[in-house]
């Protein structure tokens, strides 16, 4: 009797995931363990970094087959909207409703700084063809650089599937790093002087201008670049929700309810695609260094088109405002702000870097449009 | 390797299309107030030799405590606008209420920047 209960309990042990699983499953565990921490003790982009970290710990956990890959469990049926491209487009319905593009209709010039910024994704894209990956897989990378999840996701999605987890824990990861990676370059590129360069108050901006202006992108882009019409699309009908004012419920449910609900389905899903058979390979690794390249390059080439700006106008343009241009919404807005007022105590720079931060995201959604067009 | 001058092609047309796109952008979000905007801009500050600022005022001639308040904070946010010393004589003798334009950003980053001093 008693031989039998210590063979059962023997069994018992031998199955566990404590002996059965590889050390490379309880390295992603770590991994998954330092993100949550991450997210809750830092504070870093918690409202996604809490279900990736968290997707990732049970895609790992030893035979509980609750990996996006793995038929059958619920992460599986919620991956679904991911790998049919539906959740990115209904991200960007959220944002565009929760976005006032009022500053970048104010000072339109603040969409070369948008344009500027997406100079990463390019870089890195040459970078991933001199380390090896195929054109396709080169281009989901160099998107990190757009600093956009959705987009992110997006383009891999349609380019590079397979490596859709790398991918899209190494975007949202960096925009939730933006606080740390983008001070260094911005005050390394620019002086004190440019940085103490207080900005002219913007000029309000009509309901009637920001009601067309939904409108007009949309259809201007979408001719253009019909790639980026899903994106662009869905981001202006939000924006339209928001400013028309006459559908309050809708909008308010975009930019609440439905967006949260899918960035529960997103983050989760993506994270339960960073299995530790297919995560940990030096490929993962130099997406994750290509990524914060892609990330620095852009910075850096907002700001120096923000230089541009600055001597173009005689002084009149904080070039602090370009790094903005990277998305990132709102965090590289705020970036901007605070190093303008490490600067200079006195100035606000959080209006007038909004500007090409939501140019940002039209850039980066046009850029991604680019590639899918040239690539596919 | 081979597929650099890919790269580059891919690198060369990506930031121009980009550019060009909202470069049409610009032109066109440029246009937009001139067609829609017909309003001339509500507040009109003068100012003479003395410095005394004039504006309208709604109908109420009398002021009340917060209208004091307000004035004294006007008055001090000229001065620091003209970047004016102590002895500069500035009278405001007048205002006027106008709605709330500035957009959320705007009020929420002042206000976080106020509080944070406070």
């Amino acid at each position: 009797m008693i031989n039998a209960f210590f063979s059962t309990i023997a069994d018992l042990v031998k199955a566990s995931g404590f002996v059965r699983g590889t050390w490379q499953e309880f390295l992603m565990i770590g991994i998954a363990c330092f993100l949550i921490y991450l997210a809750i003790a830092k504070n870093y982009e918690p409202l996604l970094l809490l279900p990736i970290s968290f997707g990732v710990l049970l895609a790992n956990l030893p035979f509980a087959y609750l990996s996006s890959y793995d038929e059958g469990n619920l992460i599986n049926y919620l991956y679904q909207g991911v790998k049919l491209g539906i959740y990115p487009p209904l991200i960007f319905l959220g944002i565009g409703a929760m976005t006032d593009f009022g500053p970048l209709i104010a000072y339109p010039k603040s969409l070369l700084l948008g344009a500027a910024a997406q100079l990463g994704i390019f870089t890195t894209f040459i970078g991933a063809i001199l380390l090896n990956y195929t054109p396709l897989e080169a281009g989901a990378i160099g998107i990190i650089g757009g600093a956009d999840g959705p987009t992110a996701i997006f383009v891999t999605n349609k380019l590079a599937p397979h490596l859709l987890g790398p991918i899209a824990i190494a975007a949202y990861s960096y925009m939730a790093l933006v606080p740390i990676i983008q001070p260094p370059i911005m005050k390394l590129l620019t002086t004190k002087k440019e940085r103490e360069v207080v900005m002219e108050q913007l000029r309000p901006v009509s309901k009637r201008e920001k009601i067309i202006f939904p409108i007009f992108v949309t259809i201007l882009v979408s001719f253009i670049l019909p790639d980026a019409a899903p994106l662009i699309g869905m981001l202006m009908l939000g924006n339209l929700f928001r400013e028309s004012g006459v559908v309050e419920r809708i909008s308010k449910t975009a930019q609440n309810e439905l967006i949260n609900i899918i960035t529960i389905f997103l983050g989760l899903s993506v994270g339960a695609t960073a299995k530790a058979t297919t995560f940990l390979d030096e490929r993962t690794l130099g997406i994750i260094v290509l990524g914060l390249l892609a990330f620095s390059f852009g910075t850096a080439g907002g700001v120096l088109f923000g230089k541009l700006m600055y001597i173009t106008s005689g002084g009149k343009v904080n070039p602090l405002i370009g790094s903005a241009g990277v998305s990132a919404v709102p965090m590289a807005a705020r970036v901007s702000q605070k190093v303008g007022q490490q600067a200079n105590p006195g100035n606000f720079l959080l209006m007038h870097a909004m500007g090409p931060n939501v140019a940002g995201v039209i850039g980066s959604a046009i850029a991604a449009g680019v590639l899918i067009s040239i690539l596919k | 390797m081979n597929n650099l001058p890919l790269a580059y092609n891919v690198m060369f047309v990506g930031m121009v299309v980009v550019f060009l796109v909202l470069i049409l952008l610009i032109a066109a979000i440029s246009l937009l107030p001139r067609i829609f905007n017909k309003n001339k801009s509500e507040i009109k500050v003068k100012d003479d030799p003395d410095y005394i600022i004039s504006t309208e005022r709604s109908v109420n001639n009398e002021y009340s405590a917060s209208d004091t308040e307000l004035i004294a904070v006007l008055t001090a946010a000229i001065q620091a606008c003209y970047r004016s010393d102590i002895q500069t004589r500035i009278r405001v003798k007048s205002f006027r209420r106008i709605p709330e334009t500035s957009p959320i950003w705007n009020t929420t980053g002042r206000s976080e920047y106020i509080s944070e001093k406070l």
